[in-house]
């Protein structure tokens, strides 16, 4: 692909109005064709069935992390089950090197709203709480005057354009936490509750919000649907590649040129993404990359500069796609130092409810920090590694991995480095990520 | 909801073996049902499942990812194995974790030898720990007097914080914090408030709750468990006691429930469990003690009961046995209560009663018992659609039966409560009415009027004519309605008996049973009403069917004073319902002769005789509880001094008297002798039918003069009600404080807040400050009995004046 194709298949769905001169107002929203598709399906009442069918064959895959294809997630509901049924919006994008929900929010808030609107109707559901973070102060505002100026135009609420179909939407402000991204957590939250994961099963779909049939969603994920269905199902997956339709929106952040936030689509090979952001900053040389925010394992420049970013090429080589955020070190930043600096942020944000995760962080942060401050021997490092691989799958929620992931890859990838600095007591690097 | 008829049966594989289970039951549930065990220390029983210690994973279908056996539902076909290396290593990792922070630091430890923690480390954790850095130290906040906090040691199961908001329904605890700076603390650090909070020392795997009051006093190894029976409330709550069997020692360690499915379950309330504390005061009467002038003497047995026996013939002698009466306390057991009879009996005299609270007298004089018609069962109140509390605050007085009732409300039982106070209840009303005075028996009327108009019933003329005063109201028609159609109890408490027309709100009760299907319960304060009561222990003495009414009941002996009485384990000052007339009585009398575990400073004022009995777990009896469980029990320790088990007192006393029949040598033989030992079988006296049961109401009950009088409401606190919990000092510091009440719109002049006001009733006046509290009924005044504040008042529920102590002095 040539520099020219890429740059020109840039923003084309989520962030779609960010060219427009005031890209959050309706009007903006309404000049590029938004709301089309909802108009037309409220007043013309199409077939659920159908537009279902259409999300699922453009393989639209949830853009919070996990990639499950969006179009069966909302299946699961079955016709049958009670109402009221929730769906929730979870734009409480917390992973340390992701802020791409955020634009959306800030942007095109309308796009998001209409994305909700047509998931809502092809699932029965009845009521849409939209989580958002409790920093996204100003986001927050930005979606209640769209989600007004929607209600004005009587394009939710209730009764929607006289078709007798009622969704209620409401925006809810979280209170800063991590944890709270984890969908069932993030129904104790909208519950009253402290955001505190459930077991499971039972999943959300038979027992969510308050009891009732409940579908989590990412906001992008949520914010793609009406494109897909302007465009067609099989423009967005030819948009993208094999197995993972449409778009992504990376956020890179770190020792690159022009950090930036780009709506790529999938399968971008990780070079030209690099290329986009101006590649690595004056006279240093890539070393690794975290490609999906901080809990994915991080890849050495080796294997990631030979990658596309999508969801399956990523997977093949022992990482994920995640949500997005893709932080870029070079090759003068210390690897021990960067793992004490998420392992520190994980052991903060664990909710402490069950053993592994309360008790494993600290442990794993606090042998680190006796790295850092030369106080370990070469027996710790196994020690951390088997304490990581102890948490992994033992937990209540996926936390559990967010924080085993970095440390093992780490240790995996850049053992000489740790190993060094153990010898030593001191690092083999000046650079580094500090808390 | 799935109903029993859908629960289907599952076939599965644990551990190579086949087993069946039904469709929604988990894993764990499965296992120890079938003796395989599989560590846990969230999973409870009778709790919510958390799975947050994730000690119970398990290997499902050979995944690699291990499962939470007290979470994961039973499948068809799947296969469970708990000892494989993939479990094995689970557990072990877990195990790793949870030991980390935990301070190992068992040999001081009051956990140590019964800690869950302790022995699952030695059965799936590693020999040495790999941890090398600093371990936790978390804040530990004051609980309250009852549990001792060590929240270091805390694993952080939640136990404790589930039991509050589902067992209890008071959410004392809960999770402070996240990540590893997550701890428990009390609500506000309020400490516990929960009547039911030292089950959270039972819960708790770790030492992290404990029992304050038995804190490092002993080894749990070096107990000695004994099966026995609580002492406080009618329900007889079924609990071990240990003592501690090192030496001669031979005290009481401490109270654990006993598991009871009808009745506690495995839970008992904190009077049950800290009330032995009161065995060790210091006001226990050690030796027979005899007044000489105003001198108490320390005097042997024989000494002292050879002056008992002059002092009674010389009364018989002169006054003759019209002016003697016994008072004994509702805790007597049946043989004790056989013997006073039969000694009160061979003197001639009748005046006997324990029912120390009831004011109106009718109620006895008419030899209509208080089971008339049914025992509590607990498991029919599960499947019950209402509970209806008339004058009952069950909560302070039967703590368990709350907690029963909770349960059944979670599950759809409606809740109606006739009360004078609205209280702090741990269950969610459906319907209520705040009454007090005449009103409380006006309500009563008015739900018989609407009952029979439901349910289509015609009232006898003799009812029509006394409830001609009386209207339906909108209130009283939905209680109606709501007690037509459903099976349930009506439950009397103390309020319902105390009342000076108890006689009208038990008759008027008896029909709301009558025309629909709940069945009437009394909850009597006390633990022995119902057995002393089977044995006809009172003033009206059943022979052959033949009502004898020659004595007096317990108010009529202290209202018209006699010269000689005998006390069992009575405290005049809190159980009598008008402490000042009794105390009044007591010191003019010829002669007062006090069988008492304890002796307080009122007994040495108006006895003569002092004689020391023995005290709970120091002699045998038996009791009948209101679920109809006659329980027998031992003595579990030896006798305190020179006590002597109170039936033996009676025996060498009627021996003394030369009365005949005194002669047994030990309980058995006594037990012989009680009819109601014979069958074993304890019978409910068949329900009356509805032409049966005749109006008692008086004339002055509708009067308008007495509207615009005051009344006091009178609840005893909850560990206020009998001498041994009055005298647990660590249960004294969880009493709420005694305080005055009255509704906001009670007083039409400007009154303040916190105003000290003389309140006057009959004789006695005392000046308090009080609150105003709009949960109080409307005219009526909040005054607790049972406490040292009051012991000089009148009657419980008798009318009250308030006067502004400015206005009195002019």
């Amino acid at each position: 692909m040539s520099e020219q194709l890429e740059t020109s298949k840039i923003n084309e769905v989520c962030l779609r109005t960010l060219h427009l001169k005031e890209p959050h107002t309706i009007a903006s929203y309404e000049s590029i064709g938004g709301y089309s598709m909802w108009r037309k399906i409220i007043t013309e009442k199409l077939d659920r069935q159908t537009i279902l069918a259409q999300i699922k064959q453009s393989l639209l895959r949830g853009r919070g992390g996990a990639g499950f294809v969006a179009g069966v997630k909302m299946g699961f509901i079955p016709d049958t089950a009670p109402h009221p049924r929730y769906l929730v919006c979870n734009s409480d994008e917390g992973e340390p090197g992701t802020c791409k929900d955020t634009l959306i929010l800030q942007y095109n808030p309308h796009q998001l709203i209409e994305g909700i609107l047509i998931a809502c109707y092809v699932q029965g559901i009845d009521v849409c709480y939209h989580y958002i973070r409790g920093e996204y102060k100003l986001q927050f505002d930005c979606c209640e005057q769209a989600l007004e100026d929607a209600s004005r135009l009587g394009l939710v609420g209730k009764n929607i354009l006289g078709s007798g179909v009622s969704i209620d939407m409401y925006n809810l402000l979280g209170a800063g936490s991590y944890i709270v991204g984890e969908e069932t957590a993030m129904l104790e939250s909208i519950e009253g509750k402290p955001a505190k994961p459930r077991s499971k099963p039972p999943f959300p779909a038979q027992f969510g919000l308050y009891g009732k049939p409940t579908t989590v969603n990412n906001t992008e994920t949520l914010a793609s649907i009406p494109v897909i269905l302007e465009k067609g199902a099989k423009w967005f997956l030819e948009y993208g590649c094999e197995n993972s339709g449409g778009s992504k929106i990376f956020c890179v952040s770190g020792h690159v040129k022009k950090p930036g936030v780009f709506e790529l689509p999938l399968g971008t090979p990780f070079k030209s993404l690099l290329k986009l952001c101006g590649g690595m900053r004056t006279g240093a040389k890539l070393k690794a990359v975290i490609p999906g925010g901080s809990s994915m394992k991080v890849l050495p420049a080796s294997i990631i500069n030979k990658l596309n970013m999508d969801y399956d090429s990523l997977q093949h080589h022992g990482s994920a796609l995640g949500s997005g955020g893709v932080i870029v070190m070079d090759d003068n930043t210390c690897m021990v130092k960067t793992l004490l600096c998420i392992s520190k942020f994980y052991q903060h944000e664990s909710c402490g409810q069950c053993t592994p995760c309360r008790e494993g962080t600290g442990w794993i942060v606090r042998t680190i920090k006796r790295i850092v401050e030369g106080e370990a021997t070469l027996k710790d490092l196994s020690l951390l590694v088997d304490v990581a691989r102890q948490v992994e799958g033992r937990t209540i929620c996926a936390f559990g991995e967010s924080f085993s992931w970095p440390v093992q890859s780490f240790i995996h990838h850049f053992y000489d480095e740790f190993e060094y600095f153990i010898r030593h007591r001191k690092s083999k690097f000046s650079g580094g990520f500090y808390v | 909801m799935v109903s029993k008829a859908l629960t289907k049966s599952v076939e599965f594989v644990l551990d190579g073996k086949t087993v069946t289970g039904s469709l929604g039951e988990t894993i764990i549930q499965v296992a120890d049902r079938n003796g395989v065990y599989i560590p846990r220390f969230c999973y409870h029983k009778e709790l919510s499942i958390a799975a947050n210690c994730r000690m119970c994973l398990v290997e499902v279908n050979d995944g690699a990812k291990t499962l939470p056996a007290c979470h994961m539902k039973i499948a068809e076909g799947m296969v469970v194995n708990t000892k494989s290396k993939n479990t094995r290593q689970s557990q072990q990792s877990v195990m790793e974790f949870l030991l980390i922070n935990h301070p190992l630091d068992c040999p001081i430890c009051d956990q140590g030898g019964e800690c869950d923690l302790q022995d699952i480390a030695m059965g799936f954790g590693r020999g040495v720990s790999r941890y090398a850095e600093r371990k936790r130290a978390v804040v530990d906040y004051d609980l309250g007097s009852l549990v001792a906090s060590d929240m270091t040691r805390c694993i952080h199961c939640t136990r404790c914080v589930r039991f509050g908001t589902e067992i209890a329904g008071v959410p004392d605890l809960g999770m402070v914090d996240r990540g590893e700076s997550m701890h428990i603390a009390s609500y506000l650090q309020k400490g516990l408030k929960s009547e039911l909070s030292g089950n959270c020392i039972d819960l708790c795997p770790v030492g992290a709750l404990t029992s304050k009051p038995m804190r490092y006093r002993g080894r749990s190894w070096s107990f000695v468990n004994h099966s026995y029976v609580s002492a406080h409330d009618c329900l007889i709550s079924h609990v071990y006691v240990h003592t501690n069997g090192d030496g001669d020692l031979n005290q009481v360690m401490r109270v654990v429930p006993r598991k009871n499915e009808s009745l506690n379950q495995g839970w008992i309330s904190d009077r049950d469990r800290f009330g032995y504390l009161g065995l060790s005061h210091s006001e226990r009467l050690s030796h027979p003690m005899i007044k000489d002038g105003k001198e108490w003497k320390k005097v042997s047995w024989d000494v002292a009961l050879s002056l008992a026996s002059e002092r009674i013939q010389s009364v018989l002698k002169e006054f003759g046995p019209e002016q003697m009466g016994a008072l004994i306390s509702p805790n007597a057991t049946i043989e004790e209560g056989f013997m006073c009879q039969k000694l009160m009996h061979s003197l001639g005299c009748f005046n006997m009663d324990f029912r120390h609270h009831q004011r109106d007298t009718d109620y006895i004089n008419n030899a209509e018992k208080a089971h008339q018609s049914s025992f509590l069962d607990f498991s029919v109140l599960e499947d019950s659609q209402v509970v209806m509390l008339v004058g009952s605050y069950i909560r302070n007085e039967q703590p368990i039966a709350a907690m029963r009732i909770r349960q059944a409300q979670l599950k759809g039982l409606k809740v109606l409560s006739v009360n004078p106070v609205s209280y702090d209840w741990n269950f969610d009303l459906t319907e209520e009415v705040t009454v007090c005075g005449y009103e409380f028996v006006h309500f009563l009327a008015s739900c018989v009027l609407s009952l029979a108009h439901y349910s289509q019933n015609k009232l006898s003329e003799s009812w029509s004519k006394s409830l001609i005063d009386i209207k339906r109201s909108d209130t009283s028609d939905r209680f109606a309605k709501i007690l037509l159609k459903s099976k349930g109890y009506i439950f009397l408490g103390q309020y319902a008996q105390s009342h000076q027309q108890a006689s009208c709100v038990h008759r008027l009760c008896m029909m709301l049973e009558a025309m629909s299907s709940v069945e009437l319960i009394h909850l009597m304060p006390g633990v022995n009403t119902a057995g002393l009561e089977m044995i006809d222990f009172g003033p009206c003495y059943c022979d052959e069917d033949v009502h004898i009414t020659t004595g007096q009941s317990s108010y009529d002996m202290l209202d018209k004073p006699k010269k000689l009485y005998i006390l069992q384990n009575i405290e005049p000052e809190f159980d009598f319902y008008d402490p000042s007339m009794a105390i009044g009585a007591l010191k003019k009398a010829h002669t007062v002769i006090s069988i008492s575990t304890y002796a307080s400073a009122f007994a040495l004022e108006y006895a003569d005789i002092l004689l020391p009995a023995a005290a709970w777990t120091e002699y045998a009896g038996s009791w009948v509880s209101v679920m109809g469980d006659l329980c027998h029990f031992l003595p579990i320790k030896s006798l305190y001094e020179s006590s002597k088990p109170v039936w033996k007192i009676y025996r060498v006393l009627g021996n003394m008297l030369k009365s005949k029949g005194f002669s047994y040598h030990d309980i058995a033989e006594l037990r012989g002798d009680i009819g109601l030992f014979q069958t074993g079988v304890v019978q409910p006296v068949k329900s009356k039918k509805m032409a049966d049961i005749q109006p008692l109401l008086r004339r002055n009950l509708f009067a308008s003069n007495n509207k615009g009088s005051l009344y006091r409401i009178a609840n005893m606190g909850i560990y206020r009600q009998d001498a041994m919990s009055r005298r647990s000092l660590p249960l004294q510091e969880m009493q709420a404080e005694f305080t005055v009440k009255v509704h906001p719109d009670t007083f039409s002049d400007d009154i303040l807040d916190g105003e000290h006001l003389l309140f006057k009733q009959g004789g006695s006046e005392i000046q308090f400050s009080f609150e105003y509290d709009a949960t109080v009924a409307v005219g009526g005044v909040l005054m607790p009995a049972g406490f040292p504040e009051v012991s000089l008042m009148s009657g419980w529920c008798d009318e009250i004046e308030v006067i502004k102590p400015q206005e009195s002095s002019k």
